[in-house]
Formats: C-alpha cells, sequence, structure tokens
C-alpha cells in the first residue's frame, strides 16, 4: 500500500514537473494548487450559508424579543424596541385556545402526529414490505403509491373536495380533512423503506423462509430490525414536522378554516401580516416578531424531543441479533 | 424443483397477512385512481350536465345541441373556456433596503389567453431555482468536501450534519424580511441566489456518492495535467449525472406542485399550480365545476407524464438511512 501511494505521489510530482503535453511548469505546488482551488471554492458557498442560515436564523431569535411599529414624524421605516418576553406570553396560550368547541390546534397538530406516524411508519412500512417481496402487482402499486408525491396538493385536494360534494355529498369536517390527510400520506417514505429493504442480504431473507417463518415472522424479526436506521430517519423527521404540517387546510378553506393545526396557523399569520400586525376582516394578525416567538416556543420543545426520541430509538431499538 | 418452487410461492401468496396486505392496495388503488379518473371525465362534461349527471359518463352531444359560445361546441369546451379567462392580479407592498428603507409598491396583472404561458413559464424559472442549483450547488460542494481532506471539510460536514438535525420553525418571517432588505424579494435573481445553499439533505447524498467513489479517477486526471476546476467539470459532474439527474427530478416535481413559493416569497411570480388554485378560488368565471376541473387536469398532466416516462429513474436512485450489518 504504501509503495503504492510513493508511486502515485512520485507521478503527480513527475506531472507537475514535466506535463504530458509539454505545457511549462507550473508554478505552484499540487498541495498549494488544490488549496488555492479548495479556498477559491468555498467563499461563495460559505458566505450564503452565513446570510441565509446564520443571520435568518439570528434575526429570527432576536426579532421573537423585539416589537416593531411604523415610524412617525414623517419618517419612513420602523422603530424597533425590546419587547423583552411580551410576544411569548402572547403567543404561548394561542396554542391552547379552542374556538366554537373545536379542538385547540396543539391537539390538532398532536392527532396529525399520531396518523402521520401511524400511517408513514407502521402502514408505509407493510406496504413497502409487499412491494420488496414482489407479490401480486407490486410495481402497480408502487407507482399508486407514489402517486400523491406527483400530483399537486392543489389537484388531491380539490378532487377530493369535488368528490365529497358532488358524489358522497359530505360536508368537509374535521374527521374529513383527516381522511384527507391519510390518503395523501404516502409517497417517498415508502420508495425509500424498499430502497432500505433491497439493501438486505437476500441469503438472510432465504435461510428464514428455510427455518420455516411466514411473511409476518420475517417482517417483524428480520425486515424491521434490519432497515431500522431509515425508520429512525423517519420518525425522527416526523417529530420535527410535528408542528409544520399544514394538512391542506390552506387549499380546502384559505384562511377561514375553523379547525386549525400549529403548521397551518403559522403558515396564514406569515402569509397575511408583516413586521407590524396586520388588520384582517373581524381579526388582528400577528406581527413578524409574535410569530418569531411562536416558531421560537415550538423550536425549544421540539428540539430537546427530538434529540431524546433519536437517543432512545437508537438505545432500545430492535437488536439485528 | 420447478414445482417445488411454485408451490412455495402459492404458500406465501395464500398466507392471510399477505391476502390482507394485498387486499387493502387494491381498495388504496381504487381510491386514488377513481378520482384521478373521475376528474378526467367530468373535465369534459357540459356545465348543464355535470349538476344533474356528476358521477356518469358525458353526454358530448349537448355541446352541439347547447354551444353556449363559439368555443364551446366541442368536448373540449371547458379546457378552451378555461384556457382563455385565466386570471391574475395581485398588489405588491413592502418595506425594502438595509440602512434606508423604501416603501415598494407595484401592482401586477394578467389577463387572456396569454396568462397560462406567464404561469407555465414562471413553473419553469421556479422549478429550475428550486432544482437544477440546488442539486448542483450540493453536488459540487459535497465533491470539495469529501475529495479535498482538509480540516475545514469536517467543519462543513459537521455543520451540514447539524443543519439536518437541528428542527428550526417558524423563521419564514425572518427569511422574508432579510430578502426584502437585501432588495431579493419578489425578485428572480433573488430566488436564484436563496436556492444555491450546498447544507441541505442532497449534499449527505452526494457526499456518500463521492466518498465511496474513492480518488483514483482525479489522480489519474492530475496525472494527465489536468487543473482541479477541469477535474471537477469533466469528471466528477459526469460521473455523478444519474444522481444529479434523480435529484433535480424529485426536487423540479416537488417545485412544481408547490404553490407556497409564489404565496410567500414570489407573489408577481404565479405559478401554475398558484395560477389555478387562485383562478378556482377568486376567478367568477371559473365557478362551474367542470371548468375547474379542466384547468386541475391541466395541472396534473405534466408531472404526471414525467412521472410516468422516468418512474424507474426516479424512484429507484434514492436511499437515506441505510442498512445495519
Amino acid at each position: 500500500m504504501e509503495s503504492m501511494l510513493a508511486t502515485t505521489d512520485s507521478k503527480l510530482s513527475t506531472a507537475r514537473t514535466n506535463p504530458p503535453n509539454g505545457k511549462p511548469k507550473k508554478l505552484l505546488t499540487r498541495k498549494k494548487r488544490r488549496l488555492l482551488f479548495y479556498t477559491l471554492f468555498w467563499i461563495l458557498p460559505v458566505i450564503h450559508f452565513v446570510v441565509f442560515y446564520v443571520i435568518v436564523n439570528g434575526s429570527y431569535f432576536t426579532m421573537a424579543f423585539q416589537k416593531y411599529s411604523y415610524a412617525t414624524d414623517g419618517k419612513v421605516g420602523y422603530v424597533i424596541e425590546f419587547a423583552k418576553f411580551d410576544n411569548f406570553l402572547k403567543v404561548i396560550p394561542l396554542f391552547f385556545q379552542a374556538e366554537n368547541g373545536n379542538n385547540s390546534m396543539l391537539v390538532n397538530s398532536l392527532i396529525v402526529y399520531g396518523l402521520d406516524f401511524l400511517c408513514g411508519t407502521v402502514v408505509a412500512l407493510t406496504f413497502a414490505f409487499y412491494i420488496y417481496k414482489k407479490y401480486i402487482a407490486s410495481e402497480f402499486f408502487r407507482i399508486i403509491l407514489f402517486l400523491p408525491q406527483v400530483l399537486s396538493s392543489v389537484v388531491l385536494t380539490m378532487l377530493f373536495q369535488n368528490i365529497c360534494s358532488h358524489v358522497i355529498e359530505e360536508q368537509i369536517t374535521f374527521p374529513m380533512v383527516l381522511l384527507y390527510f391519510i390518503w395523501t400520506s404516502f409517497g417517498v417514505n415508502i420508495i425509500m423503506y424498499t430502497s432500505a429493504m433491497s439493501g438486505i442480504n437476500p441469503s438472510i431473507s432465504e435461510s428464514c423462509q428455510l427455518d420455516g417463518a411466514g411473511p409476518f415472522q420475517e417482517f417483524w424479526h428480520i425486515t424491521v430490525p434490519m432497515i431500522f436506521p431509515t425508520i429512525t430517519t423517519f420518525i425522527v423527521l416526523g417529530i420535527t414536522n410535528l408542528f409544520t404540517h399544514q394538512l391542506g387546510l390552506y387549499t380546502f378553506f384559505r384562511d377561514s378554516a375553523e379547525y386549525k393545526t400549529v403548521g397551518y396557523y403559522m403558515y396564514i399569520q406569515t402569509l397575511k401580516s408583516d413586521m407590524v400586525a396586520l388588520q384582517g376582516v373581524n381579526r388582528e394578525y400577528l406581527s413578524y416578531s409574535e410569530i418569531s416567538a411562536m416558531g421560537l416556543t415550538i423550536t425549544a420543545i421540539v428540539l430537546p424531543v427530538t434529540l431524546f426520541v433519536r437517543r432512545m430509538l437508537k438505545k432500545f431499538g430492535p437488536s439485528v441479533d | 424443483m420447478k414445482i417445488k418452487a411454485i408451490r412455495k410461492k402459492r404458500k406465501l401468496i395464500l398466507n392471510p397477512f399477505v391476502i390482507i396486505l394485498g387486499l387493502v392496495l387494491l381498495v388504496y388503488a381504487f381510491l386514488m385512481l377513481f378520482p384521478i379518473g373521475w376528474g378526467i371525465v367530468n373535465s369534459l362534461k357540459h356545465i348543464l350536465e355535470f349538476g344533474v349527471n356528476p358521477d356518469g359518463w358525458p353526454d358530448f352531444s349537448l355541446f352541439k345541441k347547447y354551444p353556449l359560445s363559439e368555443d364551446y361546441d366541442n368536448i373540449f369546451g371547458n379546457y378552451i373556456v378555461m384556457f382563455k379567462n385565466m386570471k391574475y392580479k395581485r398588489v405588491v407592498s413592502y418595506y425594502s433596503g438595509i440602512f434606508s428603507p423604501k416603501l415598494v409598491t407595484h401592482s401586477i396583472q394578467y389577463d387572456g389567453p396569454g396568462t397560462l404561458f406567464v404561469f407555465l413559464i414562471n413553473s419553469l424559472i421556479i422549478g429550475f431555482a428550486y432544482s437544477v442549483i440546488p442539486a448542483m450547488v450540493s453536488c459540487l460542494a459535497a465533491y470539495v468536501c469529501s475529495q479535498y481532506k482538509f480540516k475545514f471539510s469536517i467543519i462543513v460536514y459537521t455543520a451540514v450534519l447539524f443543519v439536518m438535525a437541528t428542527p428550526i420553525v417558524g423563521n419564514t418571517a425572518a427569511s422574508i424580511n432579510l430578502l426584502r432588505r437585501l432588495n431579493l424579494y419578489d425578485n428572480v435573481f433573488g430566488l436564484f441566489i436563496k436556492c444555491a445553499g450546498f447544507y441541505s439533505m442532497y449534499f449527505l447524498v452526494f457526499y456518500a456518492f463521492f466518498d465511496n467513489m474513492g480518488q483514483t479517477y482525479y489522480e489519474a486526471a492530475e496525472i494527465d495535467g489536468a487543473s482541479q476546476l477541469r477535474i471537477m467539470c469533466s469528471i466528477a459532474i459526469p460521473l455523478s449525472k444519474t444522481t444529479i439527474f434523480s435529484v433535480i427530478m424529485v426536487l423540479f416535481m416537488a417545485s412544481w406542485n408547490d404553490y407556497n413559493t409564489s404565496l410567500l416569497m414570489m407573489p408577481s411570480y404565479p405559478t401554475l399550480a398558484y395560477g389555478v388554485f387562485d383562478n378556482i378560488v377568486q376567478n367568477t368565471q371559473f365557478a362551474y365545476v367542470p371548468y375547474q376541473l379542466a384547468a386541475l387536469m391541466l395541472l396534473a398532466l405534466p408531472s404526471l407524464t414525467i412521472f410516468l416516462v422516468l418512474k424507474s429513474k426516479l424512484m429507484g436512485n434514492l436511499s437515506l438511512g441505510g442498512v445495519k450489518e
């Protein structure tokens, strides 16, 4: 190995001094050329990261503690004040607020998470197993299960809404929205699970069948433990989406849904408002500072939960042995 | 031997677990295909027929019997009416600039047959920004990070892992505020810059690809006198073109179907998805369901066609998380 490296290094060094095409000797050594290229390459990506990640999230954090108002005395722009924890005190009760006998948005988000876990993990895994084992019409089902990813949510929501009103003659209520969610909850997860299952050594599956295990035993005792890193990734992603899922409510009801999730509520507020809270018809939207305070509260909850769940899944997840 | 294999297969298929799964999938397939079929059939119905016959086959003769306009005398009448009556109107107003903010206000209005082409071009521009740019930037950054073993590469890799593992919720308002301050809001150039970040999940996909490949190809090119830039452009990018293509297609389809970008970041550039949604909701000439369905089918057609043509490439080249050894 060492002799091979030495040969390569000598060849590279020769290339440096005597290029094969007879061009004049290069001024910089190989290491310096690489370092120069490397440094020049990273200038723009690093600036991008600083501006669009560090500064955006830094201003997100500071905005949560600020209050903006329009400048007076003929000046243009905003006057910024330190708001202490006022924004947090205003938004935290909103999570628990229930209107017109409906659930609070926190409860609705938790219901959506439960369904997401059930469909996106448990049901999706069994469907992926069916496709992986190439049972009858598995290729057809694979295409069908990917369709919610292919079609726009505008198309799916409007079709669902029209079928409800004209074919089954049902109003769009919260349970119907949950049904819509189940209907469209497959897609990338099935593809990722099937890809991961395809990576399992076929001899493990064959020896399992020789030992007399049926498909369910194989699924439960071999497939699930083997692809557990992929399952962990999706469970963790599910937690991070807990408070961002809109449930298609904007497409169904625009900004006047009776049933809200935290993700939908924050989306509407961001869409309708500005740095200074704007007035809507019969309502006042949150200002960007208050939305940031709401987001920061959620991040403070989700971040430790995500890390805890990831650690627990690693520690207590199923063993391949 | 063959008979034994067939018996084994039949035994597996007749397993209750497999039968139940197959039946559930069959029901799901019906529930997925029925609305699409219903949408296509009803997008071809005369508007007078839809109210009385929403779940039957269309009676095409009605178009000849009751031609509501000169365009509405054939089975594609709904599509023609929809095409000719698309509209978009929006007033955009915000403060721009860092040190001395200025109030920027402008209105945008499209009307008539050209509107659909405007939506289409905007979809292509925004699709390009959200697919080709991030895929290429992630690919190049992953190549440099994996092949140049400097300490900074470890910092970059750790930073991407940190970004991926840290769920930050609700920073869209801060992001919009920054874009407005930098004069990049509601601006194609600004969108291109915003999308040129390397710190995404696809950086990790490309990093794994280049890391598995080793350095042999690049060293051979260097021996032949190729510059660092030439190695990146002529070797690294062509070698990863299959993965780049898959990532671009997945991102492009997601962007094609998305209407949030138009609403939040690019209100003057309505995409086809947002334009169709906006017309269904606000345009009084789209009050009839068959017109709405025609617009929805038109929106679904391109992504469905791309998917059916490239399904094996789209569904076969991506993986995440790995398998236990």
